[in-house]
């Protein structure tokens, strides 16, 4: 009996070793490009040879573009020496807008809005960006020392900008204009913020059943498919149904924790995307039905 | 054109696409199925099938005549094909249960009444560990001493891990038969 057994066992071990399946047509090309990619290193040897080339050739020529570096550094300068004198044209502006205004006795300024305003554009125009508090300004700002600290202890400011009136034609006293100038993040940031991991969406998700993606029947791990319930999520009745792209139903459960082996009539099914449907009720006798694609990985 | 064994190897040892060429038309198919053998579908063992005859030919320079090529050739594509299962870090706890199962299993099933393909079929259908160890054991006859350091696997477990491999290869074979006889 035994003897029977070991000639079966040997008559197996031939069939397999003398067995003959031919591989596909595509197979040797594939060895045949990936052995003429291995077979010449040579050509390896030469491109690292002109990136060597390339490399000295980029070293030697970056002294002279060191010193085209440093010619742009002085254009720059120039450009800054060009701005400065704009600024100035700008003071300039607000001082001659300001030397228009009346004085009254209380020392208060009263000014034309739209003057100032387009004084304001002036500056942003010199890159300082000057906003809604730019109306604070009109109101406020433009009033006796005193009057100025007040303002700029009740007000969030950040930054304070003081024009000194160097024209002698306004009065022997001298006045600063404060101008209270709010960058743009300040500004954001003082309005509220709407911090969105407050919102609560758990009411939404309670019901829910969550469906994987993916899973690989033919590997070791991830073998199983299995859907995973909410944790507050009690369910009563339960059904699962998964079904192949043309239609025919592949495999059906009713309970949870039972998960599909992704095998049809015992074989394991080729790769491809499924449709997962599920029917369940909950505590409160309300029933759902969900859905979801499964990709079936080998 | 047709070219002995030898004049194949010494085209192969210097780098002759043509001999190479002839070299995979004359063993292709054999060693396919060694492929066939240790994966449980046609991707992978095409995968496996090329970098290991890319292996071959970078190692032909080895094979210093002495016995068979073929069984050469064959002994490469194992080792590469045990290699690439070990690169996986195949990790699967076994419970005891499984080696309680341990029994001396016979092999009662005729082979010849089964064609090639339903005889490969019934291998790949095993589980991956079990293959490994089937193919291992039992048709590359190595010792289970061997197969336990290539694993990092107890020899107990290897044992009963060959007896339920066997037995699913029956059982697998004989569902066939049945089915056939139905039809």
């Amino acid at each position: 009996m035994k003897k029977i057994n070991e000639d079966n066992m040997e008559d197996l071990r031939n069939r397999l070793k003398n067995m003959q399946e031919t591989p596909i047509e595509n197979a040797w090309n594939e060895i045949d490009k990936s052995l003429s990619k291995t077979v010449f290193p040579f050509k390896k040897v030469a491109l690292g040879g002109l990136v060597v080339l390339g490399l000295s050739a980029v070293f030697v020529f970056s002294v002279p573009i060191k010193k085209n570096s440093d010619k742009t550094v002085a254009n720059t300068d120039i450009a800054t020496e060009k701005l400065v004198p704009n600024n100035e044209k700008n003071d300039n502006i607000l001082t001659k807008q300001v030397s228009e205004n009346t004085i009254s006795k209380d020392g208060f300024i009263k000014s034309n809005s739209a003057e100032i305003e387009s004084s304001f554009a002036t500056v942003e125009s010199s890159s300082i960006k000057l906003e809604s508090s730019s109306i604070g300004v009109e109101q406020n700002s433009i009033a006796d020392n005193s009057l100025d600290n007040k303002t700029i202890e009740n007000k969030p400011i950040t930054e304070n900008k003081t024009v000194k009136d160097t024209t002698k034609n306004i009065s022997n006293k001298e006045k600063k204009i404060n101008l209270i100038v709010e960058t743009k993040e300040n500004a954001i940031n003082r309005g509220k913020v709407e911090n969105k991991f407050n919102k609560s969406n758990t009411n939404n998700d309670k019901n829910k059943i969550y469906i994987p993606n993916a899973f690989t029947p033919t590997k070791s791990t991830n073998n199983i498919f299995k859907v995973i319930p909410n944790e507050d999520l009690t369910v009563v009745s339960f059904e699962m149904q998964i079904f192949a792209r043309n239609g025919r139903k592949v495999f059906s459960c009713k309970d949870i924790n039972t998960g599909w082996d992704g095998r049809i009539n015992s074989k394991i099914a080729d790769e491809g995307v499924f449709v997962v449907v599920l029917k369940y009720e909950d505590a409160d006798g309300k029933h759902y039905s969900q859905n979801g694609q499964l990709l079936l990985l080998r | 054109m047709n070219y002995t064994e030898q004049e194949i190897i010494e085209g192969c040892k210097k780098n002759d696409r043509l001999f190479q060429k002839a070299l995979y038309d004359r063993f292709s198919s054999k060693l396919f199925v060694v492929c066939m053998r240790y994966s449980n579908n046609r991707q992978d063992a095409e995968d496996l099938f090329q970098e290991s005859f890319i292996k071959l030919f970078q190692n032909i320079k080895k094979y210093n005549g002495t016995g068979s090529f073929e069984g050469w050739a064959r002994k490469l594509f194992v080792n590469y094909c045990i290699s690439a299962f070990r690169k996986k870090k195949y990790k699967e706890e076994y419970s005891e249960e499984m080696l309680q199962s341990e029994q001396e299993e016979n092999w009662e099933v005729d082979t010849k009444r089964f064609s090639d393909e339903e005889i490969l079929r019934a291998v790949n259908s095993l589980k991956e560990i079990e293959r490994m160890v089937f193919n291992m054991a039992e048709i590359e006859q190595m010792s289970y001493k061997d197969i336990k350091e290539v694993l990092n696997i107890k020899e107990e477990t290897l044992r009963s891990m060959n007896c339920r491999a066997k037995k699913k290869l029956q059982n697998y074979l004989l569902d066939i038969e049945n089915k056939k006889k139905r039809i």
